[in-house]
């Protein structure tokens, strides 16, 4: 036994060392990773392109939550207040009138208010709107585009791969940084 | 022609100059108000950044509690605790994302793809685990990964898996890793978040697939302990190799084993090798043979696996959105499809040329060639390993947890008859030194 | 169970009471489980905002035939209908994720319970007498089972691997430098090209010219490569032509050939060689006629092409099967028809390549658009559907090989007028034209370079370039004179004049000698200003005409539907009528002009108006 004992440290000894080696390598290679900078800056928000979005209408159906984290949001500086809204109202719609025949979003989500003649203004009921995009779509093809989808950051889950994102058919939705968490259409996020 | 009733309204309102993008024609200008405020669109807030800490530094607390718990106090019932504490908050509170299992891929997307920035957190999330199994074991696995939490509380009536069956299944979480690495790392897909069992669960609410595919890893983990740990997890393979090499891990018993066997009949994983004797000398030079011959097939195993997951390019990069895409403007500008989809729509709006698109495709694929490659080669290295594990036939003494198996749940400390006389001392002793008091 | 420690009696009814809760939880979570995944598969496949009631109501609202009461009356209804929708889904909502917490509380419970059972059930384990560690043939043989059952799995990922790498399928070519090459799929072409060709005379290639290979200015001025001539204007580059003959008695007909198939599209000449096409709903064919002798030269039988296969695309009898007028570039000669099939014939009549452009559906007159070509881009303006369709597109295919070069689509709906490439300031555009918009293109890429709104309706009329202006409209709109050279929205900016009166449906313009002349199915010519937009006059032929007017020097040529064609001096004052010929055929198509020789289709001939000696030889 006196005589393996000096074998048995040393191997302890160099056990150990390599152990001690192998957690700063970890370390060393987790700081390196987390020090190095690639072309983005730490991404780790999803968001939707507004640019970029065809409304589809995958957001409503995709998303792993049951109420889709992707909600219209309106660029209230770009809207015409067009009394004809094309994202409120059916393309053929007969009448302008608020009744569900004429009216496009499925959930009624979209408030329609008279402000002066001929304009009218339209604000989103969000804990209605389902992120279907049928307003969205309706406001791209004839109108100025004031209506888009944005990933609301409440509802979203944060989830290392977004089942949107694999979805989407245009690249639409990325990840952005925590400083600018919304790609608004008109450029101002809080203001 | 009848004309819609758009049109004519259309015509009403003067058209103005469209502005560059795409999508923002300013058709309508706003108007001016003389006394109306424009509404201004409301965001919520982004998720405050100090929860990430908070995600860390729990995280870091949690495997030293854990490790203190199954090395130090030897407790079942504070892992068991805690185990649900991690459920609680990694899961139903944190919904599941950030975990260390997903990390991986973030990890290898990092190493393969030079322009993405991997999050802190995430880094962290993998490395704490890995640092904390070299030296104390698998003990992320006992209380603190929610998955493996999920799987612990159900697992009532395990029975036990034979170990050819052990053997044969291990081999899973081995290829999953290789796909996953492989997928993440040329930026395809993150399959391992894809079939994530209990996300679902966490958030209350998923896709039925996905609640499907969870309530079957629980159903099946009441028999059969922790199904998703032992034939899936891909972390769990790391873990398994640095717990090999750990400095303490969990013991039976803290004195002679006896040979009860109580242990190895309580552990619902199978993690207890049962003593072995020595082969005998006749055996020798048959079992030397085929260690040899083992030794030989690892690197045509390797070669073979390397050569066939280079085949692998074209299916695997049918799991990528952009390689699809191009498959798809390709047979409709061959005439191969009539039926175009939203993407090609996307696309042929966007008027890049279609050559740009097969170009970024194949090269794609080129990396995916090279990816199944590496796959490929690791699949055959873990086969090949397999089989020369299996060739070897070392001597054990005592009931012993296998360091890559064992998962510290602790279960064996309570029915470890040695142990008990030690808690009794322990006791004895505290006892003794309050009534010294 | 010999070795259960004894139990109290109340640790008993524990035990069971604890049991008993952990089956009704079990029950409990089984019946949430359920009722989740069937509401969520329900919410998936029966989407209360996809209910079929809902839209069968839309649709019978959108019907004006549908009366003043019943509208009223399917309005409540939707009304209603549409709140009980919206109660439903969110109702659904609501439920499904009351639901998941119940099944979370389930499953607390079930564990809790399960937990207290089995601490309260607790027995010693049994694990068996001491077993004394396996011997050598034991572990051998636990060995041996365990590596057959590796190797059955490693075999398993390989046969799935290999399954999975052969099995499954691309059409994007493999290797990167394939790409050019397989642009067309050339075996297919090979296949086409062998069938088609007669056994000796094989095709001339598919390699792709490494030059680009067209033709010269000069080249173009002398021929009449497209509908409307070198340049696409009606404007012919020679003056050497009789202005009386007649079909009947043969005076001044040099030669009259039967063609094989009927087709509305013009002839084009290069050289000597005329070429036209014609279809009918199962055949297409290439024609090339020697235009000295008017011997058809040969007949190439051009065969479908996937995607359009044996399809019959659906034409009004009115259009035919090959309305669109053939182009060359005196290296091959390209043809369309109404199935959507492009091909190229070199001028022996091989087939050089063809391809299918895909059968178009939701054409309602049939295809007509007329190819054109600048350079060595074949140009093909392919409109159909509405705007919403997203149908629309110009397609540019490189002419050597059939490649795409670019595709770009266009807002735009149906139309069936051709597109027309006009070269200012040393800058080609494209310009075509289709509700509701007129848009100039970049050749070389596709790249919008102007676009002007103003089209209205079924559009077939193309545009004609004089002067810096494009000009272009319809009677359903009104007539556009577009000042060349604006970029981006030119509608405010660049419309030099607006016109109303006689605009044409069908027939296209002539603007040459500072006039412009649009003529009306209904045979109304009518002369404006070409740069001013001044109406000058309008004469009334009283007879029908859709063939599209050309100009020879001072004078033009005018064509009927019934054969009857006048030659006319037009001038600012007035429409002085020179003669008044005869055709002896319908005629529906328009001339081509070449040296001497007026070449026109009739509705069963090719003619050659003019001297019987051969001059067409133009050096």
């Amino acid at each position: 036994m006196a005589e393996k004992s000096p074998t048995i440290n040393r191997r302890k000894f160099v056990a150990d060392g390599l152990r001690v080696a192998g957690a700063a390598g970890l370390f060393g290679a987790a700081g390196l990773l987390t020090m190095r900078r690639g072309g983005e800056p730490i991404n780790n928000l999803w968001q939707i392109d507004p640019n970029k979005c065809v409304a589809c209408g995958n957001c409503a159906t995709h998303c792993v939550l049951d109420k889709s984290a992707a909600v219209c949001k309106h660029a209230f500086r770009m809207c015409g207040y067009c009394n004809l809204c094309t994202g409120y109202f059916e393309p053929e719609a007969a009448e302008l009138t608020t009744g569900a025949e004429n009216v496009l979003c499925p959930t009624g989500a979209i408030v329609r208010t008279f402000v002066e003649d001929p304009y009218y203004e339209y604000t989103i009921d969000e804990p209605k709107c389902i992120g279907c995009a049928k307003c969205v779509k309706g406001c791209i093809a004839f109108g100025n585009g004031s209506l888009y989808l944005q990933i609301d950051q409440d509802r979203c889950m944060h989830c290392n791969e977004c089942a949107i994102a694999v979805a989407c058919p245009s690249e639409a939705v990325r990840r952005v940084t925590a400083e600018t968490p919304y790609l608004p259409k008109d450029g101002d996020p809080e203001s | 022609m009848m004309r819609p009733i758009r049109f004519v309204l259309f015509a009403v309102v003067l058209l103005a100059a469209a502005s560059n993008a795409a999508l923002a024609v300013e058709r309508f200008p706003p108007p001016e108000f003389t006394d109306h405020a424009l509404p201004t669109t409301q965001f919520a807030p982004a998720r405050p950044a100090f929860i990430q800490y908070v995600d860390v530094a729990l995280l870091a607390g949690g495997l030293a509690l854990a490790s203190y718990l199954a090395l130090a106090r030897r407790s079942r019932r504070g892992l068991f605790v805690l185990s649900i504490a991690a459920l609680a908050w990694f899961g139903f509170v944190r919904h599941g994302c950030v975990c260390s299992i997903g990390a991986i891929q973030n990890v290898a997307l990092a190493a393969g793809n030079a322009n993405y920035t991997v999050p802190w957190v995430v880094v962290a999330f993998f490395v704490l685990p890995l640092v904390f199994t070299l030296f104390f074991g698998r003990t992320f696995c006992a209380a603190v990964c929610p998955l493996g939490a999920a799987q612990e509380l159900v697992a009532v009536r395990p029975i036990r898996v034979p170990r050819w069956l052990e053997h044969a299944l291990g081999l899973l979480p081995h290829v999953y890793l290789g796909l996953g690495v492989a997928l993440a790392a040329v930026g395809t897909a993150f399959l391992i978040c894809r079939y994530d069992p209990f996300v679902g669960f966490f958030r209350l609410g998923a896709t039925s697939a996905m609640l499907i595919f969870g309530g079957c890893v629980l159903a099946i983990g009441v028999f059969v302990g922790r199904p998703y740990c032992r034939f899936l997890c891909p972390y769990g393979v790391v873990l398994g190799w640095l717990s090999r090499l750990s400095k303490w891990r969990v013991r039976i018993t803290p004195d002679q084993c006896i040979g009860c066997r109580l242990c190895e009949d309580v552990c619902p994983y199978g993690a207890i090798e049962p003593p072995t004797s020595a082969l005998s000398p006749a055996a020798r030079p048959a079992v030397r043979g085929w260690f040899v011959f083992f030794l030989v097939l690892l690197p045509v195993l390797i070669a073979a696996g390397a050569v066939l997951g280079s085949h692998l390019a074209v299916p695997l990069s049918r799991l990528d959105p952009a390689v699809e895409l191009a498959e798809q403007v390709w047979a409709e500008d061959h005439g191969l499809t009539h039926v175009t989809t939203d993407a090609s729509d996307a696309f042929r709006n966007t008027q890049r040329p279609p050559e740009e698109l097969y170009r970024a495709a194949q090269s794609q694929r080129v990396k995916l060639a090279w990816a199944g490659m590496g796959f490929g080669a690791w699949v055959g290295l873990v086969v090949g390993m397999k089989f020369i594990m299996l060739a070897r036939y070392p001597r054990q003494t005592d009931y012993e947890p296998n360091p890559a198996a064992c998962v510290s749940c602790g279960r064996c400390f309570w029915y470890c008859p040695q142990d008990q006389v030690h808690r009794l001392q322990t006791t004895k002793d505290t006892k003794n030194t309050k009534t010294a008091c | 169970m010999n070795q259960n420690t004894p139990q109290p009696e109340s640790s008993a009814i524990a035990c069971l009471a604890a049991s008993a809760t952990a089956w009704v939880a079990v029950v409990f979570v089984f019946v949430v489980c359920v009722l989740l995944v069937t509401d969520y598969a329900r919410r998936q496949w029966d989407n209360p905002f996809d209910s079929s009631e809902f839209i069968a109501l839309k649709q019978e609202l959108a019907d004006p035939s549908v009366g003043v009461a019943r509208r009223d009356a399917i309005k409540m209804k939707l009304r209603v209908l549409d709140q009980n929708l919206r109660r439903e889904f969110f109702q659904r909502q609501r439920l499904a994720h009351v639901g998941a917490h119940l099944l979370v509380m389930g499953v607390v419970v079930l564990v809790l319970a399960e937990r207290a059972a089995a601490t309260l059930r607790r027995r010693m384990p049994h694990p068996g007498p001491a077993v004394s560690p396996p011997g050598t043939q034991q572990r051998l043989a636990a060995a041996g089972v365990s590596r057959i059952a590796v190797s059955v799995a490693a075999i398993a990922f390989g046969v799935i691997a290999a399954f999975a790498a052969f099995g499954v399928g691309t059409n994007l070519p493999l290797a990167v430098d394939q790409l050019a090459d397989q642009s067309t799929a050339p075996d297919q072409q090979r296949a086409i090209a062998a069938r088609a060709g007669d056994g000796a005379r094989q095709t001339t290639g598919v390699a792709p010219a490494p030059e680009p290979d067209f033709p010269t200015n000069e080249e173009i001025a002398r021929n009449w490569p497209r509908f409307r001539g070198p340049r696409a204007d009606g404007i012919a580059a020679y003056e050497n032509l009789p202005t009386t003959w007649d079909a009947v008695s043969g005076k001044n007909i040099a030669w009259k050939t039967p063609v094989p198939l009927p087709g509305n599209n013009s002839p084009i000449v290069w050289g000597d060689r005329i070429f036209l096409s014609g279809a009918d709903r199962q055949r297409r064919e290439v024609y090339c006629f020697d235009a000295g002798s008017g011997r058809l030269l040969w007949t190439r039988e051009v065969p479908s092409t996937p995607p359009s296969r044996s399809a019959v695309p659906k034409v009004e009898a009115a259009t035919g099967f090959a309305a669109p007028t053939m182009t060359t570039d005196g290296r091959r000669a390209y043809a369309i028809f109404a199935n959507g099939d492009v091909v190229a014939v070199d001028l022996a009549g091989q087939i050089v390549w063809s391809r299918g452009l895909g059968v178009p559906e939701e054409n309602m007159y049939g295809y007509a658009a007329s190819l054109a070509i600048y350079r060595d881009r074949l140009l093909i303006q392919w409109d159909e559907g509405t705007a919403d369709d997203k149908l629309s597109k110009m397609i540019a295919l490189d002419a050597a090989t059939g490649k795409t070069v670019w595709q770009v689509p266009r807002p735009v709906t149906g139309s069936w007028a051709s597109p027309i490439v006009v070269v200012h300031d040393d800058r080609p555009a494209l310009v075509t034209a289709a509700d509701p918009w007129v848009i100039a293109y970049d050749p070389a890429d596709g790249h919008e370079l102007w676009r002007a709104e103003g089209i209205m309706g079924d559009h077939g009329v193309t545009p004609v370039a004089a002067g810096g202006l494009v000009q272009v409209g319809n009677e359903y709109g009104e007539w556009l004179a577009i000042r060349l050279g604006g970029a981006g929205n030119v509608t405010e900016t660049h419309i030099a004049w607006r016109g109303e009166d006689g605009l044409p449906d069908t027939v296209s313009p002539l603007a040459s000698g500072g006039l412009l002349l649009l003529t009306t199915s209904s045979g109304v010519l009518t002369c404006y200003d070409a740069l001013s937009g001044e109406m000058l006059w309008d004469h009334d032929f009283e007879t029908q005409i859709t063939s599209s007017p050309t100009a020879v020097g001072r004078l033009a040529y005018v064509f009927a539907k019934n054969g009857k064609s006048f030659v006319l001096e037009p001038s600012r004052d007035e429409c002085k009528i020179i003669a008044e010929n005869d055709l002896g055929e319908s005629c529906v198509t328009s001339p081509a002009v070449q040296n001497g020789r007026i070449y026109i289709r009739t509705k069963k001939h090719l003619m050659a108006i003019g001297g019987s000696e051969d001059i067409t030889k133009n050096e």
